[in-house]
């Protein structure tokens, strides 16, 4: 099986407000990335965590432990994250989870 | 000066001679020396005569040794009727080519050894590959002594010209043997002369090797520690380790070293994992009056991605309580964290058999786990034989399908947060109860079923359309049947590809 390869972008669109844009597949091999960049995202400056997931082909549950590991790691911090895109496959995934009613999640999507 | 009519005159000739860079013994027609030049005065002292071998035809080449030099010797027709030997001292020569055949057997030697000991990563082959490479180049007979397993007895293998042989030693004999303890302890080899080869005891060659003239005990430098040892042995009358061979036999022990203790250092983490991946085997599912249970679990192929799927039936005065789960990760961490949540499950049922309860309570336990990241997705049923009524509980995990006896497929209403993720401890779950009538059968699996990678492109998820629409054709077949088909159904969409864990498990009514 061809993998997609595992892609983070990070902007600030606001100074306060951090946007990380995931793509690819979000998986064993892949989560580490993000898990080690988690502790530098925490900013003094961040009050918003933006995760766009739109791009992301594939999350394992090593994906998603990494999210909800973000999703901690912004809460002791504090700011809120937000999930400002995804797909149909993974509102599912956080459906089956029950993470949809932990996470914040676009309105459009769930 | 005369004319000459047949033959040039004797001053010509010991011109042209004397000038040769070569040595030259010219010869008349009856074979009497004529001309010995400087050059061949110079090489052979003595009488050159008895170097000349009339028995070869002119042009022939040969070569003979002069005390502790070689000469190379022609025969050539010289002008008319003489006969000339041209003399050429190739001592140097020769021994530069000796030493270039030796060097080029040392790497052809070394190039082998490499080629054969990195072609497996078991303990035991490696170290045969290390006495057969041994015998021959380096000795008559090779005997690798492994590490001592445990604290009594280690292992031997030898290669001679009685074959492979192996067997194990006390460990205290290795003192028998000079400087074998020693390198086993990992101590710098000892040259070859320091060792008296007399003292070798019996077992250490194989029968009829006959008395032993040359003895070398070589350490196996292993990953930090000593992999073992090399004694290499040679007959009596045979030549000994010169330098070259005991440099060359100390770069090979290097590597053969090098060799063994990777294959012990990966036959110990397969043995672990072997171990772990136990755990994780599905135990056989128990035989329950009106009821079929069935199972299947494959697991991912990799050794190193043991996955953490798992599923158990455990035995309950009221009836049985099947489980599946799947845990976070993959690896040794992985099993070892499904085994804390089979066992955490065995000891609670003891107190509890709600699956609802169950679930907060795991989760609970997950969240004081001094691991990391110790996420569970996990179904509880908890059955009824007699009503043929199922209560379950569904966390983080999709939810179990029914199929019903006339082949209409539902998703059972039950959903549930992940175990073990969200620090506060709340979980939120809506369990379901539900009544198999005879004929209907209810379908545990995890994700590596509906996320199997395949179909005509090779990467589109299986889905749990396909696994409902292929459950749907199983109406009225035995669990056994049902969970065999939609195994082979999943695995022709994988057509070969890498999977992850996959597990089913059907539980149906039949009565």
């Amino acid at each position: 099986m061809e993998t997609a390869p595992f892609l983070i972008e990070i902007e600030n669109p606001e100074p306060d407000t951090t946007r990380l844009t995931l793509s690819g597949d979000f998986d064993y091999t892949t989560s580490a990335d993000l898990a080690a960049m988690t502790p530098t995202l925490m900013t003094s400056a961040l009050r918003v965590l933006e995760v766009d997931l739109t791009g992301v082909t594939f999350i394992d549950s090593s994906g998603l432990a990494t999210l909800i590991h973000l999703y901690h790691a912004a809460e002791e911090h504090p700011a809120e994250m937000r999930f400002v895109g995804m797909t149909p496959y993974i509102a599912h995934l956080f459906e089956v989870t029950a993470l949809d009613q932990v996470f914040n999640l676009p309105t459009s999507a769930a | 000066m005369d004319s000459v009519t047949h033959a040039p005159s004797t001053e010509v000739l010991r011109a042209i001679v004397e000038a040769a860079a070569d040595g030259v013994v010219l010869c008349d027609a009856d074979g009497a020396v004529v001309l010995v030049n400087a050059a061949a005065r110079e090489m052979v002292p003595g009488d050159v005569i008895s170097l000349l071998d009339r028995a070869r035809e002119p042009g022939e080449t040969y070569e003979t040794a002069l005390g502790d030099r070689l000469l190379r010797v022609r025969r050539e027709i010289f002008g008319i009727v003489h006969q000339a030997w041209y003399l050429r001292d190739v001592t140097n020569e020769t021994a530069r080519a000796d030493a270039l055949r030796a060097e080029r057997e040392r790497t052809q030697f070394l190039v082998e050894a490499g080629r054969r000991l990195s072609a497996s990563l078991n303990t035991r082959r490696c170290a045969r590959a290390t006495a057969e490479l041994a015998t021959g180049l380096l000795a008559d007979a090779a005997m690798v002594v492994l590490p001592p397993g445990g604290l009594r007895r280690t292992a031997w293998l030898r290669s001679s010209d009685a074959g492979l042989e192996e067997g194990d030693i006390p460990v205290a004999h290795a003192d028998q043997v000079p400087g074998l303890a020693e390198a086993l302890a990992g101590f710098p080899p000892v040259p070859s002369r320091w060792l008296d080869p007399h003292q070798a005891p019996e077992w250490l060659l194989p029968a009829g090797f006959g008395p032993v003239g040359h003895l070398l005990v070589t350490p196996l430098p292993g990953n930090g520690v000593p992999a073992g040892a090399l004694v290499l042995a040679r007959r009596e009358g045979g030549a000994g380790f010169d330098d070259e061979t005991e440099t060359l036999v100390r770069v090979f022990a290097a590597r053969a070293g090098a060799a063994i203790s990777a294959a012990v250092l990966y036959q110990e983490q397969s043995a672990t994992n072997a171990i772990l991946a136990g755990d994780l085997r599905p135990p056989p599912l128990p035989v329950v009056e009106g009821l079929e249970l069935a199972g299947s679990l494959r697991s991912a192929q990799q050794t190193a991605l043991i996955g953490g799927d798992f599923y158990d039936a455990l035995p309950t005065p009221d009836g049985p309580l099947v489980t599946l789960g799947d845990v976070c990760g993959k690896g040794p961490r992985a099993a070892v964290l499904a085994g804390q949540v089979r066992h955490s499950l065995r000891a609670l049922l003891l107190l509890e058999r709600d699956p609802e309860q169950l679930m907060h309570l795991i989760n609970k336990a997950l969240l004081s786990s001094y691991t990391p990241r110790s996420h569970v997705t996990l179904v509880l049923a908890a059955i009824h034989p007699g009503e043929g009524v199922i209560d379950l509980a569904v966390a983080g995990h999709p939810a179990p399908l029914l199929l019903r006896a006339d082949g209409a497929v539902e998703e059972v209403d039950a959903r549930g947060t992940l175990l073990g993720a969200i620090k506060s401890g709340a979980i939120s779950l809506r369990t379901a109860s539900i009544e198999l009538a005879p004929g209907d059968l209810l379908l545990l699996y995890s994700d590596g079923i509906t996320e199997a990678f395949g179909g005509p492109t090779g990467r589109e998820m299986y889905g749990s359309d396909r696994l409902k629409t292929a459950l749907a054709t199983c109406a009225g077949m035995p669990a056994t049947a049902v969970v065999e088909r939609l195994e082979q159904l999943n695995s022709d969409w994988l057509a070969g590809g890498v999977f992850d864990d996959r597990a089913l498990l059907a539980i149906r009514r039949s009565r």
